[in-house]
């Protein structure tokens, strides 16, 4: 018996629906802490060959070189609801190598950028990288279970983050508050996509 | 599955336990692995690092009836990964942590059982960002967890 004689090829329309958000930050900021407490799984560590583009560290002076390394990153998985099934992936550790994230960030519906407050220049080339690429994101500062040392305005102000883009307080061990985190980040993706479907019927 | 590859003379580039069907390109290239571990996982994959169907990371994969009788005639990362997608539907990023091996290799050796019919992709949505009912159910979701 087959179930092929005379069906279209064409895929089931049925089965999971996999989506991606990526969680960046510096080094130690808590990004696979924010994964583990919303994930259905333990966070999962895998690798991946990225390409990166030496800047100027390690005595490589003027000269740009393209190498591929290998790279750590952490994700988790949630069953949103009986199809949609979320992961969120954690950015590797190694800032220092630059930002070549294509293969991580395509298709990817947006992005967390997790700051501590104490070393908010470790989210630069994390903002950089998610602006140039008109990614969507929020910046998540990663309260570490109550201290603020500053305030959400004057972390706004030190990055000059966009009046358009949010900058919210969470607390990577919290369920909840990473959840809030994350619905703040499809707020943005929501009212984006929106709005293009607004332009589009004009 | 596995007949014996009639083109001998590519065998003698291949060791053993590798896929017999495909010669390795030659010397990898410093440039492209830092690692040894890095050469010794993209030898399983016959030495191709790019795959004939693009994986993303977060490509959920599932034997087809297919794939879940071919399993025991099945070996090393092809055996595992249809295994392991005989019970769950996967992720590649999933499999790849499972199994200890780079995304990369499961991208390849998925890719080439994809295409032999033995696993089934669901691709994630290509137009995500656009995708207004989708988003609304993210959040729905999401909201009630």
């Amino acid at each position: 018996m087959s179930v092929l004689s005379d069906a279209p090829i064409r895929p089931a329309p049925t089965g999971p629906i996999p989506v991606k958000i990526v969680i960046a930050g510096g080094f130690g900021v808590g990004k696979t802490t924010f994964v583990g407490a919303i994930s259905d799984i333990a966070p999962l560590t895998t690798e991946a060959a990225m390409t990166t583009y030496g800047e100027g560290v390690d005595n490589v002076g003027e000269v740009t070189t393209k190498t591929t390394t290998t790279v750590a990153m952490d994700f988790g998985r949630v069953a949103v609801d009986n199809a949609i099934v979320l992961y969120l992936f954690g950015t590797p550790g190694q800032d220092r190598f630059g930002f070549m994230w294509n293969d991580l960030i395509q298709g990817a519906l947006g992005a967390v950028v997790l700051v501590d407050s104490r070393r908010i220049e470790d989210s630069f080339p994390a903002l950089d990288y998610f602006e140039s690429r008109a990614v969507p994101f929020v910046v998540a500062i990663n309260r570490f279970g109550g201290t603020m040392f500053h305030t959400v305005d004057e972390v706004r102000e030190a990055l000059s983050i966009a009046h358009n883009v949010p900058v919210v307080t969470t607390d990577a061990r919290g369920r909840s508050a990473v959840k809030e985190t994350v619905l703040s980040l499809l707020d943005v993706v929501l009212s984006r996509a929106l709005s293009r479907s607004r332009d589009g019927a004009d | 599955m596995d007949t014996p590859d009639s083109d001998e003379t590519h065998v003698t580039l291949v060791r053993p336990f590798l896929d017999r069907a495909r010669p390795l390109r030659g010397p990898v290239s410093s440039d492209e692995f830092e690692h040894g571990a890095a050469v010794r996982a993209y030898a399983m994959t016959g030495g191709r690092s790019r795959a004939s169907v693009h994986l993303e990371f977060e490509t959920m994969l599932q034997a087809t009836s297919t794939g879940r009788g071919a399993v025991h005639a099945s070996k090393f990362e092809r055996a595992d990964i249809l295994r392991m997608c005989v019970t769950e539907t996967l992720s590649v990023a999933e499999l790849s942590a499972r199994m200890g091996v780079p995304i990369g290799v499961v991208r390849v050796v998925a890719a080439d059982l994809l295409s032999e019919g033995l696993l089934e992709a669901f691709h994630p949505s290509t137009n995500v960002a656009d995708d207004v009912l989708l988003i609304t159910r993210l959040i729905a979701g999401v909201r009630s967890l």
